[in-house]
């Protein structure tokens, strides 16, 4: 599973616990009792997976023991954090793996186990020692090669020679390659239909969305026409990273301010969006 | 042919494409795709319902003719895509769990009349020990794990271990997920 309405996580891989009683589980449409549910949290783990492209955080434990599922707040709502509903007390062993596919400097190991004893407040919501010490586990893998993901040193496992076999393994390792490191022109100055956007991302829509002023107010606009006639004053074949960056001196954004306060975890709160 | 090596990725990894283009109509006029609504020329909304079949019949297509040409041709689409701000990041974690996912199954005798290859209940320590590898090279991973000191309990950790995953592709949850919707998955 995955959603953008999940905060903390990327994915989420559901695990049978050994012992499940599958006959105590309500209806797969309809809703379930509370029995049904605490049935379902006893029979149920998860395997949580966040991945960070971007980020190059100095201290991968803080991210590895905010990765953790969340619950509904004592209200019984949902709050800004809530990415599990019904999952808590926690009654089985979770695994959280995070993923770095960015910067290596930031790399001690390649593969590393997380659980150490974390503080008491993280910034995403308390921390309960009994969760904490006893029933997360968490690792970091870094890099995208053999040595961190054993699928790439054997993978794909082709009814083929050999030789084949070896071939499409590279293949695939450049091509995750080309994906880690790819960079997009957002306008295509040929004007090449075949060439426009195919994949929808969501957080990026609002750009495309029209010239409605209320929809973003008008200094928004405004400074989107700006860089849309910078873009397009671009000749063919000139679009490069640098002159893609925007300048932020130029154009004026209306949480600037905001974001200049903020600058302590940018790089966290950029990724959680983008990626 | 892009297309068609985008197929089988495209059902297991959830993309999803852009209503205005070509591949989304070439995807709805083969099932793969749902038109759930649209107003005029303006709006259109297609959704990729999860498919275990296509995913099992994708996951075949896959294991025969390898992933690297179809890893090339989505490549080749994002490079047609709206930004390197996207979800790059997402895609290549679904691909390596996908790939573990695999190839553990196929390390595992199956009957071929009464199961499906790839859409069967695979143990923890199987996937983990093909996902990820282990720091110490004369060992799985899983093993590794136990031979640290964690303060996780060891008994839940190997209860843990010994439990199952079963999935074949990803789908989109478009709202919060409830523990039901764990155990409904």
């Amino acid at each position: 599973m995955s959603g953008p309405g999940n905060p903390g996580y990327d994915h989420l891989i559901p695990v049978l616990m050994p012992d499940a009683v599958v006959s105590n589980f309500g209806p797969v449409f309809g809703e379930w009792t509370a029995d049904q549910i605490a049935a379902a949290r006893k029979s149920f783990s998860y395997i949580l997976i966040d991945s960070k492209l971007y980020s190059n955080c100095p201290n991968w434990t803080t991210v590895a023991d905010a990765l953790r599922p969340r619950d509904v707040g004592k209200d019984g709502k949902p709050k800004k954090e809530t990415n599990l509903i019904g999952c808590k007390p926690l009654e089985n062993v979770y695994l959280s793996v995070v993923q770095n596919f960015g910067d290596p400097s930031s790399w001690r190991t390649r593969v590393d186990v997380h659980n150490k004893k974390p503080e008491r407040q993280s910034p995403r919501g308390t921390i309960t020692t009994e969760d904490a010490d006893s029933l997360h586990f968490s690792i970091v893998l870094n890099g995208l090669s053999p040595e961190t993901y054993a699928c790439l040193s054997s993978h794909p496992p082709v009814r083929t020679p050999d030789d084949e076999r070896l071939k499409d393994v590279q293949v695939v390792r450049e091509a995750l390659e080309n994906m880690r490191y790819l960079s997009v022109p957002y306008v295509d100055p040929e004007g090449n239909r075949t060439k426009q956007p195919c994949f929808a991302v969501e957080s990026m829509s609002f750009a495309f969305a029209g010239k409605e002023e209320e929809f973003a107010g008008p200094e928004f606009f405004k400074n989107w026409e700006k860089e849309g006639e910078r873009i397009r004053s671009l000749k063919s074949g000139q679009l490069n990273e640098d002159n893609m960056n925007i300048d932020n001196e130029d154009i004026l954004w209306d949480d600037e301010e905001e974001e200049e306060e903020d600058t302590g975890d940018d790089d966290e709160s950029r990724m959680d969006v983008t990626d | 042919m892009n297309l068609r090596l985008l197929t089988p990725l495209a059902s297991r990894l959830s993309l999803r494409v852009g209503p205005d283009r070509v591949e989304a109509s070439e995807l709805v006029s083969s099932h793969l795709g749902v038109l759930v609504r649209e107003e005029g020329a303006h709006y259109l909304e297609v959704i990729y319902p999860s498919e275990p079949v296509v995913a099992e019949g994708s996951a075949i297509l896959l294991y025969l003719m390898g992933w690297g040409k179809s890893l090339q041709a989505l490549n080749s689409y994002l490079l047609t895509g709206i930004g390197p701000a996207a979800f790059r990041g997402e895609l290549i974690a679904k691909v390596l769990s996908l790939m573990a996912q695999d190839n553990a199954q196929i390390r595992i005798p199956f009957n071929r009349l009464t199961q499906w290859e790839f859409s069967r209940r695979l143990p923890v320590r199987h996937f983990l020990n093909h996902f990820i590898s282990s720091p110490d090279s004369t060992i799985l991973f899983c093993e590794w794990v136990l031979r640290q000191d964690l303060r996780t309990d060891r008994g839940k950790l190997e209860n843990f271990l010994e439990g199952t995953v079963f999935f074949s592709h990803f789908a989109r949850a478009t709202q919060r997920i409830r523990i039901q919707d764990v155990a409904v998955a």
